[in-house]
């Protein structure tokens, strides 16, 4: 379960990216933070990778305290338990994408026989599975963004936490990276979804809400 | 070992070496430096240990054995002669005249040098074994003229630019090295130093994801210092193989052309050096492994952390 208690976080530029925020995202959960034209679901995001401290309150991702910010082992082994899909859909340009998707259990030291397997298996559900031998900066837009929350959802952590990274998708496309993301979600990973891009809202209305609006927060499904 | 070998498998299973064209530039680019170093290494130890033999010889006043090749109408007193008047040596321990056979077995016996670098055009020419003491200082710089004297005793037509060349310009040769290797060291630095950057900087977003995946900084940089480890020991090992290659030629080419063969100073010492000289090259290449791996994490620590900071 994620808790947030009373946080508030400063942006870069000093002023307040949220203040006195309280929310809790529980197990299996599929929950989309946006802030349309505002920065919080960012500062969100930064407080969830462990790194940012918070300027008060507390956060709690699964047992582990990130109200101060992890540095060095503690957050190398924290990151092993949360999936993160960046904005730009980062993956190793110079692997192949059955490569990619095995990184995670190389860095985790899981036996080679277990990683192919589940490795399959992620990139089954993926449909990645023909594409394993082409290399990742080869892929296009939707690919890469499959890839990337494969690879980040393959290992089964805790949380995935996934950025926007729908820009220049096509509808059918955004359908379904959507899609997928409730199919992990569906395998007991909470998902947490930040954007303010209004057709993937439109696309998740029957899923779990946290929309800030101001200092205000609204929790129930919108109508779009 | 396991470990080393895992590691290496790692670093090939991710595939951050062989994959991009300017990584496979850097890790040829890599061999060829160390192959330098590591040539140059061995040829500034091949003088250093050639000299240190002959001061040794002259502190302590220890024999030297020489395996010398001489023309069959010399007899043994005239051989005798020409070592304690010409030569210099206060003493000669023993001589054994030896036919053909036995002075290349001996030869290679002891210095485990295969008989085929001795192709002598004269038939006739037979062996002589002498374990001689050096007398005095004056023999280092009375050792051309002495090994030249004995070459026109026997007629040799090399003998002079090779002796010329192995022992009076060994200091040359020494300098030469030397130089050579604090250049190649420089320029390693200044090379290194530089495709460090462009790694780290070309490596940015798959630094920036395995950090997101949880990997360590030793993890995502183990590959980095396993390939110039690997460039390293491959280089290493080249230069090894291509120096003996030409130290071989080289002696093969002497010993078919010269009627005068000092074994203990020539081959003995080149053969003798060979373990030493393994030792050197690998500890050059353990010393640049090491050296790389501090220049990487020196490096590539510091982009790692404004890496962790692109995250915000």
């Amino acid at each position: 379960m994620i808790i947030f208690n009373n946080v508030s976080l400063n942006s870069s530029g000093g002023s307040c990216a949220i203040q006195n925020i309280s929310f809790r995202i529980y197990t299996g959960q599929f929950a989309v933070i946006s802030n349309i034209g505002g920065s919080a679901p960012l500062a969100v995001f930064c407080l969830l990778m462990g790194q940012t401290p918070a300027l008060e309150g507390d956060v709690i991702v699964f047992g582990s305290d990130v109200s101060s910010g992890l540095r060095g082992a503690k957050l190398d082994r924290y990151m092993q338990t949360v999936g993160v899909v960046f904005a730009d859909a980062t993956v190793a340009e110079d692997m192949t994408v059955g490569e990619n998707v095995r990184l995670p259990f190389a860095i985790r030291d899981i036996p080679s026989k277990e990683a192919k397997k589940r490795c399959n298996e992620a990139m089954v559900l993926a449909g990645l599975l023909p594409k394993s031998r082409i290399a990742a900066s080869a892929l296009g837009r939707y690919d890469r963004l499959r890839l990337s929350i494969c690879r980040a959802s393959v290992c089964r952590p805790n949380v995935l936490l996934v950025q926007d990274a729908f820009e220049g998708l096509e509808k059918e496309e955004l359908k379904g990276a959507v899609s997928y993301l409730q199919a992990i979600n569906a395998q007991g990973i909470s998902v947490v979804l930040f954007s303010n891009r209004l057709a993937v809202l439109g696309l998740l209305r029957n899923e779990r809400l946290i929309v800030f609006d101001g200092e205000s927060l609204r929790r129930e499904p919108l109508a779009f | 070992m396991g470990g080393e070998v895992f590691f290496i498998y790692k670093a090939i299973a991710l595939k951050s070496a062989a994959r991009s064209m300017a990584r496979r530039k850097f890790l040829v680019a890599a061999a060829f430096f160390f192959y330098v170093l590591a040539f140059f290494s061995e040829c500034v130890f091949l003088a250093a240990k050639l000299e240190g033999e002959k001061i040794d010889a002259l502190i302590s006043g220890k024999p030297i054995e020489l395996c010398v090749f001489v023309d069959p109408d010399l007899d043994e007193y005239a051989i005798q002669a020409l070592l304690v008047d010409i030569m210099g040596f206060d003493g000669v321990m023993g001589a054994t005249y030896l036919d053909k056979g036995t002075a290349t077995a001996i030869i290679e016996r002891r210095y485990g040098y295969s008989a085929r670098h001795f192709p002598y055009k004269e038939p006739a020419l037979l062996g002589a074994h002498f374990s001689v003491r050096i007398a005095s200082a004056e023999l280092a710089v009375a050792f051309k003229p002495t090994l030249s004297s004995l070459a026109g005793a026997t007629g040799a037509t090399l003998q002079e630019s090779a002796v010329d060349y192995l022992y009076h310009n060994y200091k040359k040769i020494q300098d030469m090295a030397f130089k050579c290797f604090i250049t190649a060291f420089v320029c390693s630095i200044a090379f290194q130093a530089a495709k460090a950057r462009d790694t780290a900087l070309r490596s940015r977003p798959d630094f920036k994801s395995q950090k997101a995946l949880g990997a360590s900084s030793s993890k995502i940089l183990a590959p980095i210092v396993y390939e110039w480890g690997i460039a390293a020991m491959a280089g290493a090992s080249v230069s090894l193989l291509a120096f003996r290659s030409c130290m071989y030629s080289l002696t093969g080419f002497l010993a078919t052309n010269l009627a005068i063969l000092p074994g203990s100073v020539l081959e003995g010492s080149h053969i003798q050096l060979v373990r030493a000289a393994c030792l050197l090259c690998l500890s050059t290449a353990a010393v640049s492994i090491a050296f790389a791996a501090m220049l990487v994490f020196a490096l590539e620590g510091s982009r790692i952390k404004k890496i962790s900071n692109a995250f915000h």
